[in-house]
């Protein structure tokens, strides 16, 4: 008797640990709750804090500049004018670089700042991550990987950059941008739509 | 004049056309993989079908992607521009096998993989094309043109594609071409439907799915693998805790971190000692 309640308890259990890990990284990153605090050194070798930036919205993009799909986004300026219209309206926008030293796409602080130069890109700042601190902290498993923050901190979305996995310039105008789509809902006060998707892109290089 | 315009025409088409009789294409070196398009006929007949394989050949250590493709990659995708009454099915994806990359789990293929499809040829449609009636011959051709697109992988990524171009004969009799056991080869890896009685699948931290097949598939296995077709489901590079006997198996995996809702249709395929697979499919709601 005892037995079947424990059953009966367990699969109810079961079933309402469903709903509240329905939107959980395995990471333990969950949408709408606080997004990991790190420190790191930018390009210049600035210490930046998540923490700096309370009361702005951040996005984090994790890219790689020789890796195929980030050259999609990068080669057709979509990237840049995702950075510049989000930088413009006052976000604060983070590029991390979590390749590991001899790895494909590992920079130093001049190199990076170089590649922000030639390829005219607007990020508040470039976040340098070799050892992939936080890389791994927030599960990035692909460059690009995009989340959005709000300004109380919370982490409002992560996944792909847009609905299209391909290395096609042409299919970014096709394709929907999940970081606008869920920017503008954010604007408009609505719950995020597609708050977590599934990132495509070269893997992280840690 | 008339015979003049003919030896023209004749050595245009010759020209145009070198490999008319061949069920092959010549393999074609791109970035770090080879590719030919490969069919399982020499000649083709009206109201029936044969196969067209895509091969690819990634160098050594390199791979590409199946359908799904875990946690990183892309999958193989071929656009195929055929003559009016031919049609083309989707990919028939042989079983992959699974590719560590760091802590990471990618499904694909290193080493040689051939990607099969079924082309149907009906009967009332078919307009072949015919580039040699000029010539005076009566060769009836089928022109079939494959887009392929792909990425081949290392430790780092290279996006390739390539449009390969086949031209069959139509015949009154199905002519088989030496590369139809080279196609057979991939075919028999193409995983069989497993009809369910009951598919169960519940989310928590982690997915626990179950699956009652209508037969005792599972009676003798010693080794199955699990490859989810479905992505943002499961997280490819956790370990599967796997449990089966007769006709049940269940499966729990870490949920992927991608995980955003249960999917309508889950589906996956399952591979039995490493050489027969199974596909199933199951509604959620």
């Amino acid at each position: 008797m005892n037995k079947s309640i424990s059953k009966i308890l367990f699969v109810v259990l079961l079933f309402s640990l469903g709903d509240v890990w329905a939107k959980t990284s395995a990471d333990g990153l969950v949408i709408d709750h606080p997004a990991p605090n790190f420190s790191v050194k930018d390009s210049n070798g600035k210490t930046v804090s998540l923490k700096d930036f309370a009361g702005k919205k951040v996005i984090l993009e994790w890219t790689n500049n020789e890796c195929p799909f980030v050259e999609k986004h990068y080669g057709s300026g979509n990237m840049q004018g995702l950075q510049k219209k989000f930088t413009d309206e006052g976000l604060v926008w983070l590029s991390v670089i979590s390749s590991a030293e001899g790895k494909q796409g590992y920079v130093d602080g001049a190199a990076a700042n170089e590649l922000t130069k030639t390829r005219k890109a607007q990020p508040s700042h470039v976040l340098l991550d070799p050892e992939g601190k936080i890389g791994k902290m927030y599960g990035a498993k692909t460059t690009p990987h995009m989340y959005i923050i709000d300004e109380s901190s919370n982490l409002r979305y992560m996944g792909a950059i847009d609905s299209i996995r391909s290395t096609n310039q042409s299919d970014i105008a096709k394709a929907t941008n999940y970081v606008t789509q869920a920017m503008s809902e954010l604007a408009d006060g609505k719950p995020v739509s597609e708050a977590v998707t599934n990132a495509y892109g070269c893997s992280v290089k840690y | 004049m008339k015979s003049y315009l003919a030896i023209i025409s004749i050595a245009l088409s010759a020209l145009c056309s070198p490999a008319v009789w061949s069920a092959s294409t010549p393999f074609l070196r791109q970035e770090h993989v080879q590719v030919r398009l490969i069919s399982d006929v020499d000649i083709a007949v009206a109201g029936d079908s044969f196969k067209i394989g895509l091969e690819l050949r990634p160098d050594s250590e390199w791979h590409v992607y199946w359908r799904n493709p875990g946690d990183s990659g892309m999958p193989v995708s071929v656009s195929w521009e055929l003559p009016e009454g031919l049609s083309a099915s989707e990919i028939r994806w042989p079983f992959p096998h699974k590719i560590p990359y760091g802590d990471l789990i990618n499904y694909g293929y290193e080493g040689a993989v051939v990607l099969p499809t079924v082309m149907s040829v009906d009967k009332a449609n078919i307009k072949e094309t015919s580039d040699s009636e000029a010539a005076g011959s009566k060769t009836r051709e089928l022109s079939i043109a494959g887009n392929a697109s792909w990425l081949v992988c290392k430790d780092i990524c290279i996006p390739g594609n390539a449009e390969l171009r086949l031209k069959i004969p139509l015949g009154a009799k199905k002519t088989l071409a030496p590369e139809v056991t080279r196609i057979n080869e991939f075919v028999q890896r193409e995983a069989l439907t497993l009809p369910l009685l009951n598919g169960e699948i519940v989310s928590g931290q982690d997915i626990k799915l179950e699956l009652f097949a209508t037969k005792a598939v599972f009676r003798n296995a010693k080794h199955i693998e699990f490859f989810p077709i479905n992505e943002a489901l499961f997280e490819a590079s956790a370990k599967a805790d796997m449990h089966w006997n007769n006709n049940v198996i269940r499966i729990t995996q870490q949920k992927s971190s991608s995980y955003l809702s249960m999917p309508v249709t889950v589906s996956g395929v399952l591979v039995v000692d490493h050489q027969q697979a199974y596909e199933f499919s199951f509604d959620t709601r």
